[in-house]
């Protein structure tokens, strides 16, 4: 067997690992174990681990992911879901399907000062389910509303899923996320039209509800406010590069703590609340992120990324076919797998083969579309059946809705996501624009 | 991502089984230990804030506290490790799974736990190896001069309870499927 | 070291640097394949760049003590306090460019270093030119110039010495200093102008000043097991291509690769001053304390460390004249 016929049987091993639903970041730290040792010997896996896991644990740059998982947590308890959630519905309640649209315009601002897909659906869920249910909307829409909603937690900065592909693939994590802004303004746009055609297709799916007063609407906006003045204050300051996004997220976290004291949110308990979700959180993170580099170790000793990248190379195919095959088996791999392990698993491989083609502009450039594409089909990912994250966060919350029907409601919102793709493959200025680089 | 994931019967047997006893011990002890770690990541919050204000206001950013912020955030990460494992909150795919029998489920999750008992072991061990070279090495931070092997051995209890809690949820699993 | 089927042995070679970056390309990989070509293709040595195997860049050297790899090249200032011997080439206003201080760096170690070295096999160590002063918004002409200046510095001698000029050293990844420069976080670096081209340094700096300052130094490091296992004609094999021959060539490499980064600077227009005499003394009587301190430490470890200062002082002149 050639090494890289070994390779490719390990990682066909580590998923039937993982699908017997073995931890994911065992499976990893396993199925990694057994191939560095096969390949370079016990004594040279002995000596990585000597110094590998708390070196993996104790990075600068990863520092940021509890810093941001932490701001999520007070943005939690500081009740800004429902806030957010009240003003957008002052102001486009009253159209069809208008709390579903205020649901997605609550869900993007959640989503700019918290880092998870997760917390955003499950924050905006517990909101806006009781409110759409209250007043007659379908199961289908309202999970499927929810589910997609979420997923502009980590679309729209900041973003855990880009912090850890910045990492891996040594980007600037302030450029990333100033690419993602616009992709995440299209998907807000791109989920909010797709409610609009959903219910008049099918008006029996969203009630029509009464507007509100100007004044009402008026004084809605007030919460916004502190919102978007830390988005501003965080997601600025580390483009503008007035500190780092390790500085940004302490100071994110610093921010909603006071947030969250001032409106008297936030009492001990919570406190110990918020950091125990953060602790449970990154520990679930970070013990992946050591089974990755353990098996990302084995990965290139197989050699398996430059001889693939060498293969694509003699296939003559043209690189935008290549881009899109590769989107193509992540969108698979996402019907399946979780997020996370996706991208540690494949971006070490796909990445330098991707940024080796020629797209017409440089290897930074590509690096930071090709990071947003995959963003984006890590999102896709967290919505497809039969393993959608999102669906079943939104699917604990509302438990009498069957979880055919969630994934039934989730259909529009996919097709949403495609002609997302689509535009951003077609033109990549949308992502390289901001950080200037188009 | 993570934070949640799909949950079968084997998160009602730890969760179960941490209200009394020896899983009693366990759980609170990892929460402990969480919220100990916690602290340590609310510390850099506040140095950080400090050390940035600091930067701008007075030119005086406070020295070396990014390696600060390395060892901390590395002990903090390794404290949370058995807190996690108690919620079971590690990210697992349980959809292929979903309809198998309990029977076949434990007996599957009682060789995870297994392995992930001896995952935590080795990484413990290894610890602490990396600790003890890095102490004869007289390794230390760049700017302050704080010697490595602090992170190392304060990382350590956090590794520890890891494969304390490891073991006691592998004997659980052990115990439910020989019934 | 790996043997497959046909018997032959396999080296793993491994760092930091980028795959892109003068050493991997005009360094280590031409090294390699001499050492392929010399042994007939009995020897296959794979490098494996910008830690692919894992670990961070601080670990590279445990991680070739420990057999995790067979040769790593690192630089030894990533650990402070494990090579304080070493750091005596890194002390401010020493002199000599690179093709100087490679090979005394590596007749220092035959030396003097054999025992900071002795879990490992090193064969060759080297060092980049000296450091100069690149700054965004104001010249450093004199001692003054450097009062509260925040300025990245690469090493913790390095730190020292800046922060006994008056500035404020702070610690970033070289990757990070670029877009640091930009937005004001760092006023200033201290680098060789090599480092200059593939970092970009010279879009975000405007002012130059050739101090020679310190330098960054390096070493590539064997395991000693991996050495030891070898057939003796392989050992010699070895020997041969490194040593202070490879030194005075790496010396010349790093050497020549100071020009291109001058240039693009003169090129911009950018001014670029030397130190006037009266100006360096005071320079250099400002760092002394870096340089008894660092005596005083490694008097404290057993050594003579006014003597080994002397020794490095006449090394330095040795290869000078070469
Ligand atoms: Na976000
Ligand atoms: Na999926």
């Amino acid at each position: 067997m050639t090494e890289i016929e070994f390779g490719g049987l390990l990682f066909g091993i580590c998923l039937v690992l993982i699908t017997l639903r073995m931890p994911v970041a065992i499976a990893m730290f396993v199925v990694g174990s057994f191939g560095f040792i096969s390949l370079a010997g016990l004594q040279a896996f002995l000596g990585l681990l000597n110094t590998g896991p708390f070196g993996r644990v104790s990075g600068y740059t990863l520092s940021v992911l509890p810093l941001f998982l932490l701001m999520g947590q007070f943005a939690v308890r500081a009740g800004l879901g429902r806030s957010l959630f009240d003003s957008a519905r002052a102001w486009v309640g009253n159209y069809r399907g208008g709390l579903a649209i205020s649901t997605i315009f609550g869900c993007a601002a959640f989503g700019s000062i918290c880092g998870s897909s997760v917390a955003t659906a499950a924050t905006m869920g517990s909101v806006a389910i009781p409110e759409m249910r209250r007043f007659g909307y379908s199961d289908g829409l309202i999970t499927g509303t929810l589910a997609a909603g979420g997923t502009l937690g980590i679309l729209i900065p900041p973003s855990l899923i880009l912090v850890i592909y910045a990492v891996i693939t040594e980007q600037s994590i302030g450029k990333l996320f100033l690419a993602a802004l616009i992709p995440g303004i299209i998907a807000t746009l791109g989920y909010s039209l797709t409610v609009g055609i959903y219910v008049r297709l099918k008006p029996s799916a969203a009630p029509l509800i009464q507007g509100v007063p100007i004044q009402k609407k008026v004084r809605s906006l007030v919460p916004v406010i502190p919102v978007a003045a830390i988005f501003l204050l965080v997601i600025g300051g580390i483009y503008i590069g007035v500190f780092t996004p390790t500085e940004g997220a302490a100071i994110g976290a610093a921010a909603t703590f006071l947030l969250a004291c001032v409106l008297g949110r936030l009492n001990w308990s919570s406190f110990v609340t918020s950091v125990l979700e953060t602790a449970q959180a990154t520990a679930a993170i970070f013990l992946i992120l050591i089974g990755a580099e353990i098996y990302n170790g084995f990965l290139a000793l197989s050699g398996i990324p430059s001889e693939l990248a060498g293969l694509f190379e003699e296939s003559g195919l043209a690189p935008m076919s290549i881009l899109i095959g590769i989107l193509f088996l992540y969108l698979i791999l996402g019907c399946v797998m979780d997020s996370l392990a996706m991208i540690l698993l494949t971006v070490p491989v796909f990445f330098p083969l991707v940024t080796g083609l020629d797209f017409g502009f440089s290897e930074e450039a590509i690096a930071i579309w090709f990071g947003i594409l995959t963003l984006i089909v890590v999102e896709v990912g967290l919505i497809t059946p039969p393993l959608g994250l999102n669906v079943y966060v939104i699917n604990s919350l509302a438990k009498d809705i069957p979880l055919a029907s969630s994934f039934k409601g989730i259909l529009p919102f996919l097709l949403s996501d495609i002609v997302r793709i689509g535009i951003i493959l077609a033109l990549p200025a949308t992502c390289l624009w901001l950080p200037g680089l188009a | 991502m993570a934070g949640s994931n799909t949950r079968g019967s084997f998160h009602d047997l730890i969760a179960r089984e941490r209200e009394f006893g020896l899983g009693f011990v366990c759980w609170n002890l990892a929460k402990a230990l969480a919220i100990a770690g916690g602290i340590l990541m609310i510390g850099i919050v506040v140095m950080t804030v400090i050390s940035v204000l600091g930067r701008y206001l007075y030119n005086a950013p406070i020295p070396g506290d990014y390696e600060i912020t390395e060892l901390a955030s590395g002990v903090a990460v390794f404290a949370f490790f058995p807190y996690c494992y108690m919620k079971n909150a590690n990210i697992v795919v349980e959809f292929f799974t979903g309809s198998m029998n309990l029977r076949w489920k434990r007996a599957l999750d009682t060789v995870h736990h297994f392995v992930f008992t001896i995952v935590a072991g080795l990484i413990s061990w290894r610890l602490y190896i990396g600790g003890m070279n890095k102490l004869e090495d007289g390794e230390t931070t760049l700017f302050l001069g704080i010697p490595i092997w602090i992170g190392y051995f304060s990382a350590l209890p956090g590794a520890i309870l890891l494969t304390a809690v490891c073991i006691w949820g592998f004997c659980l699993h052990l115990r439910a499927i020989s019934q | 070291p790996n043997r497959s089927s046909s018997e032959q042995i396999i080296l793993r070679l491994h760092h930091f640097n980028s795959p892109k970056a003068i050493a991997h390309q005009q360094f280590l990989l031409p090294w390699a394949k001499e050492i392929e070509d010399k042994s007939e293709g009995r020897v296959k040595i794979e490098v494996f760049p910008a830690m692919q195997l894992g670990g961070r860049p601080a670990d590279l050297y445990s991680q070739v003590r420990d057999g995790v790899v067979d040769i790593v090249w690192t630089i030894p200032g990533y650990t402070p306090g494990r090579f304080p011997l070493t750091e005596a080439f890194e002390l401010p206003f020493l002199a000599g460019n690179a093709s100087t201080a490679s090979p005394a760096l590596t007749e220092y170690y035959q030396k003097w270093m054999k025992e900071e070295y002795e879990d490992t096999y090193p064969l060759v160590f080297h060092s980049t030119a000296p450091t100069h002063l690149h700054t965004v918004v104001k010249q450093i002409s004199k001692l003054e110039d450097f009062r509260g200046m925040k300025i990245r510095a690469p090493s913790q001698v390095s730190a020292e010495t800046l922060r006994a000029l008056g500035a404020v050293p702070v610690g970033m990844p070289i990757p990070a200093v670029y877009e640091g420069l930009a937005r004001g976080v760092v006023e200033g670096t201290a680098i060789p102008w090599t480092i200059m081209r593939p970092f970009r340094l010279h879009e975000v700096t405007e002012f130059h000043t050739e101090v020679a300052l310190s330098r960054v130094t390096f070493v590539l490091t064997m395991n000693k097991q991996s050495y030891g296992e070898l057939p003796p004609d392989i050992k010699a094999i070895i020997d041969n291509s490194t040593g202070i021959a490879l030194a005075k060539r790496l010396g010349q490499l790093w050497d020549d690769d100071e020009k291109p980064g001058r240039t693009i600077v003169v090129e911009r227009g950018h001014p670029i001053l030397t130190l006037t005499e009266r100006e360096r003394q005071k320079w250099q009587e400002a760092t002394q304390p870096v340089i008894d301190s660092w005596i005083s430490k490694v008097n404290a470890l057993g050594y003579d460390g006014q003597e080994l200062i002397e020794d490095v002082k006449k090394l330095l002149a040795k290869y000078d004249s070469n």
